[in-house]
């Protein structure tokens, strides 16, 4: 339940040993730089030579047949920031890429031939059974060859111009040898002095042509037949060229590998050099450590040959907020996340972890109190989604399952079957189970907990928020602030005044004494809290106007007095859920009794998986309001930064 | 339509209308950037099937695609008459349609003397299917050979009346305005004849919407494009006899006043900019477009009348394939996909 302390750090050495010393910091992931606003950064002339080789290096592991594995590329780098030399690593992989770049020019080649030529068969296969001969007409000069096709629909349309007696003005001939169902294969001649108005009716036609390479002689037939040859000529020096996979050893490979995992990790401090201000040939690095990682931190970094730590005099005054690392059990841990949903605590404030985490599942376990249901539900949260699927809310939903599981067992409530556990309650001398849900004088009783749970929640979260402003040297807010010391006298005076009235009857919560001292002088204080707080605060009382105070101070306390009531209220929505739960499990119940044998078990699996989707999720979001809304409203101020770790790992994430 | 036979309509028009291409297919067209890589696109997509199986891969052509995608409405407009087994019924309007279409088209290319290029134009498709022989109006090199093919069929009577006062069609927009006429009261006699009450308010709703459009669009260009050059009474004789949003009265404003300030006033006032969106007069079109995207889509999603469901799906196959073609003159001419999206009928 607390903020993790830190430790305000200057680490500087030589100019040359900033590299080294940035691994160091990367590897122990645990020094969050001040941030990048806060610091006079270094304007830098030099450019990232890392990136622009890590680039060719990803692209040639890929052209060697290997895809970078980044899981064991967003591991930090150990062999060292000096592992290899940048010159070095830059002709190496030259050498290999050339070599590839090579391979591959004569690749496109190769293929770009082959489209060419199956391009050619394809046209050939619609004339194969043409009697022409490629050379004699294309030796014809006065006549224009067109080989193409053309779509049906332009077809139809030919009959035009053979009505209109086109072919005496402007000589044309459309031989058809194919039709593949769509288009009319086919071939037409036209002299060469009215080609171009030919092909313009063609092309108007949408007339597709197809030039005939050079390399086409002879009748279509021959043509084809070598032109399929050429083909699996083409097919086989392709499949016979090297693959680049096989240029490289794999002692190659291991080291290019290696090369480009230094070269992603050199990159990324070079990334971070932007943190370092760096003057007369020394760097300086500042930022914060948790004060338990302090003593590892130094020992790591002492071992960076120049550099040095320096720890800043606790006395002084930071210069930036402190970063915030929330630090809580086991048990609370997971429940950081609706922490951090919410916003981060100041580094001086109270973490409310730990509270969330108690409310949180206690109320889930009240509002969903099922023996079986909640076993089912942890065991799937914590084996299925937290430990398979890494689901962060699979660890909340095995602790919020057990405690179903508890008020389960409290309820003598197994898979919705109320009386299972009977025999254990007379076993242990019970008559009966300790509570009955669904009994008749149960839901009154139910309701009153349920009260009775929002008061205390409410008082909790006054309590808390008094300490809290104390932290924050807020005295005036914490003393007279409706979520002050003045706010919980009130609001314990009139819970106390509405039991005397209804259930105790002892009168006390009528005396003037109790009314005057608990209730009035308490509103008084709320209704005054602006002046008020400006003198215990020591600035004095600055009031412009006392009528415009008096005014907005009704309508806050107006407003205050109703957020007491709705908030109190808002917890009935516990014991309405209990009631649900109980009421729903009872319709699978007697749903499962209208079948018998096999039917009847499905009806009760098919109700429970029902039950445990539908309740378990909207259970769960009720809870999480219950906790946003009527315990963080009333004091946590979510303005905390977070604490990133300079880390080469996390970096690879992002 | 026969009531039993052709409730199987409904869910088939729906069925197709589902392969529609997506909002987001659109944009994912918009932003490819050469033609043929748009078009490889489109002959994959299911909504079209094979009709687009003959587009010129390398360079599709505007008129090739236009003429295709036209294709692939009349099979749909086909596949969906099928569950219709009487001899005549409502859907005969396409029928009607797709005539005052081509006629329009060869009427206004021999108009501006572009005899013999209506062959390259003219549909194959509907080769045989319509009371008008298309190859024969093809060959026709003068208004009164067109009126020669179409002696035996209604057009002969729209326009023989006309032809003796203008036999070489120099006012053109007269004769669209007449086809188009015709076009819309057939359509309106069909619904009447063939359709119950109800249906044919629902039927007449969707026309009358596009008739009211098209009145619009023919207002915005003459005051926009044309100036003086059309007074109220030359608008008035363009336009269709029906409205639907816009009064009479306001319709009389907006043709005798001055400049197009008032029609864009009104649009913006209305109902209709809402709908159709705010608009340029260039895409105004696209405006009227979108009403009728909108109008069409609820018919067909509503609709428990066959007829309703066949006019809305066309309407919307037609909104289709403008925006299809849109889409590829965009990408063609490099236009930014912002503007493109301006022009889309969705």
């Amino acid at each position: 339940m607390s903020v993790a302390k830190m430790e305000y750090l200057n680490v500087h050495g030589p100019e040359k040993s900033l590299l080294a010393a940035l691994g160091c910091i990367a590897e122990c992931e645990c020094f969050a730089p001040e941030s990048s606003e806060a610091i006079h950064s270094a304007i830098r002339f030099d450019t990232n030579r890392y990136e622009p080789l890590l680039t060719k290096a990803k692209g040639l592991l890929q052209d060697l047949g290997e895809e970078m594995d980044e899981e064991a590329s967003a591991q930090p780098f150990t062999g060292g920031v000096d592992a290899f030399e940048l010159d070095t690593v830059s002709d190496y992989l030259e050498k290999f890429a050339g070599q590839v770049a090579g391979i591959n020019k004569r690749r496109v080649e190769l293929t770009n031939e082959l489209e060419l030529y199956v391009k050619t068969e394809g046209l050939l296969r619609h004339m194969e059974d043409v009697d022409i001969n490629f050379d004699e007409l294309f030796r014809v000069g006065y006549l224009k060859l067109r080989i193409g096709r053309l779509p049906k629909n332009s077809f139809v349309r030919l009959a035009y111009y053979n009505q209109k007696g086109f072919n005496f003005t402007h000589y044309f001939n459309f031989i058809v040898y194919d039709f593949d169902g769509e288009n009319y294969w086919g071939v037409y001649f036209a002299p060469a002095d009215n080609a171009k108005e030919i092909d313009d009716i063609f092309k108007s036609l949408y007339f597709e042509r197809i030039r005939v390479p050079d390399f086409v002689h002879g009748k279509p037939m021959q043509a084809l037949e070598s032109v399929r040859k050429t083909i699996s000529d083409l097919q086989t020096n392709l499949d016979d060229l090297v693959h680049p996979s096989d240029i490289a050893a794999e002692r190659d490979m291991e080291i290019i590998r290696n090369m480009a995992h230094w070269l992603e990790h050199m990159d990324q401090l070079y990334e971070m050099e932007k943190y370092a201000l760096v003057f007369n040939n020394t760097f300086y690095i500042s930022g914060f450590v948790p004060q338990d990682k302090y003593n590892h931190f130094v020992k790591q970094l002492s071992a960076v040959p120049g550099v040095k730590v320096q720890e800043s005099e606790h006395s002084q005054e930071l210069p930036v907020k402190p970063p915030v690392k929330l630090k809580n059990n086991w048990f609370a841990r997971p429940y950081e996340m609706f922490t951090t949903m919410y916003g981060l605590p100041t580094y001086n404030d109270i973490d409310p972890t730990f509270i969330v985490s108690i409310i949180y599942s206690v109320l889930y376990g009240l509002m969903f109190a099922d023996l079986g249901q909640g076993i089912v539900l942890g065991l799937f949260g914590y084996f299925y989604m937290y430990r398979k699927r890494k689901m962060p809310i699979g660890a909340i939903l095995a602790r919020a399952g057990f405690f179903s599981a508890v008020f389960g067992l409290l309820f003598g409530s197994v898979f919705g079957n109320e009386h299972l556990l009977d025999p254990m309650w007379h076993a242990l001398g019970l008559e009966e189970k300790p509570f009955e849900v669904m009994g008749a004088q149960s839901v009154n009783t139910i309701l009153l907990v349920s009260i009775s749970i929002g008061v205390a929640v409410l008082i909790l979260a006054m309590i808390v928020s008094i300490v809290s402003k104390l932290m924050r040297k807020q005295l005036g807010a914490a003393l007279t602030g409706s979520n002050g010391l003045a706010g919980l006298i009130f609001y314990v005076a009139a819970v106390f005044l509405l039991v005397d009235m209804v259930m105790l009857n002892t009168g006390i919560a009528f005396s003037p004494l109790y009314i005057i001292c608990l209730l009035v002088v308490p509103f008084i204080v709320m209704y005054l809290q602006e002046p008020l707080s400006e003198i215990l605060d020591g600035h004095g009382l600055h009031v412009e106007s006392w009528g415009d105070l008096l005014i907005s101070s009704f309508f806050e306390m107006f407003v205050t007095i109703l957020d007491f009531l709705a908030n109190t209220v808002s917890f009935l929505r516990v014991g309405g859920f209990v009631l649900a739960h109980a009421g729903m499990m009872s319709v699978v119940e007697t749903l499962a009794s209208m079948s018998s044998g096999a039917g009847s078990i499905l009806v009760m699996v098919l109700g429970n998986v029902f039950v445990i989707c539908l309740e378990g999720l909207i259970v769960g979001i009720q809870a999480l309001r219950l906790n946003y809304y009527e315990l963080f409203s009333r004091f946590f101020e979510a303005d905390g930064v977070p604490f990133k770790a300079l880390s080469v790992r996390r970096q690879a994430e992002s | 339509m026969a009531a039993n036979a052709s409730q199987a309509l409904i869910p088939k028009a729906r069925g197709m209308y589902a392969k529609r291409v997506r909002s987001e297919e659109y944009e994912e067209l918009m932003r490819r950037r050469t033609v043929p890589e748009v078009a490889a696109v489109l002959k994959k997509h299911p909504y079209f099937g094979d009709s687009l199986a003959t587009l010129s891969p390398q360079d599709p052509h505007r008129g090739q695609l236009e003429e295709l995608l036209n294709m692939d409405i009349f099979k749909k407009f086909s596949a969906l008459a099928r569950y219709e087994f009487a001899a005549h019924s409502f859907a005969d309007y396409f029928l009607v349609e797709c005539e005052v279409q081509e006629i329009m088209r060869a009427l206004r290319l021999l108009s501006v003397g572009s005899t013999g290029k209506y062959i390259r134009m003219f549909p194959p498709f509907l080769e045989g299917k319509l009371q008008v022989d298309l190859l024969a109006l093809a060959q026709a090199q003068y208004f009164t050979q067109v009126l020669k093919v179409l002696r035996y069929t209604p057009y002969y009577k729209v326009l023989y009346p006309y032809y003796q006062k203008d036999p070489l069609i120099r006012n053109y927009p007269a004769v669209e305005a007449l086809l188009i006429r015709y076009y819309y009261s057939e359509v309106f006699s069909l619904a009447k004849k063939h359709l119950s009450a109800r249906e044919e308010e629902a039927v007449r709703n969707l026309f009358l919407q596009e008739a009211e459009n098209y009145n619009l669009s023919v207002i915005l260009r003459a005051k926009t494009y044309f100036g003086k050059a059309y007074s109220g009474a030359d608008i008035q004789y363009l336009l269709l006899p029906y409205t639907y949003r816009v009064s009479a009265q306001k319709m009389d404003e907006m043709i005798h006043s001055k400049g197009e300030d008032l029609l864009w006033a009104f649009y913006r006032q209305s109902a209709l900019e809402r709908i159709g969106g705010p608009v340029s007069p260039d895409e105004f079109d696209a405006s009227g477009g979108r009403i009728m995207y909108k109008m069409a889509r609820r018919l067909l999603h509503l609709t428990t009348s066959p007829s309703g469901a066949l006019a809305a799906f066309i309407t919307l196959a037609k909104l289709e394939r403008d925006n299809v073609v849109n889409v590829i003159e965009g990408v063609r001419y490099g236009l930014a996909p912002e503007k493109v999206r301006l022009l889309l009928r969705q």
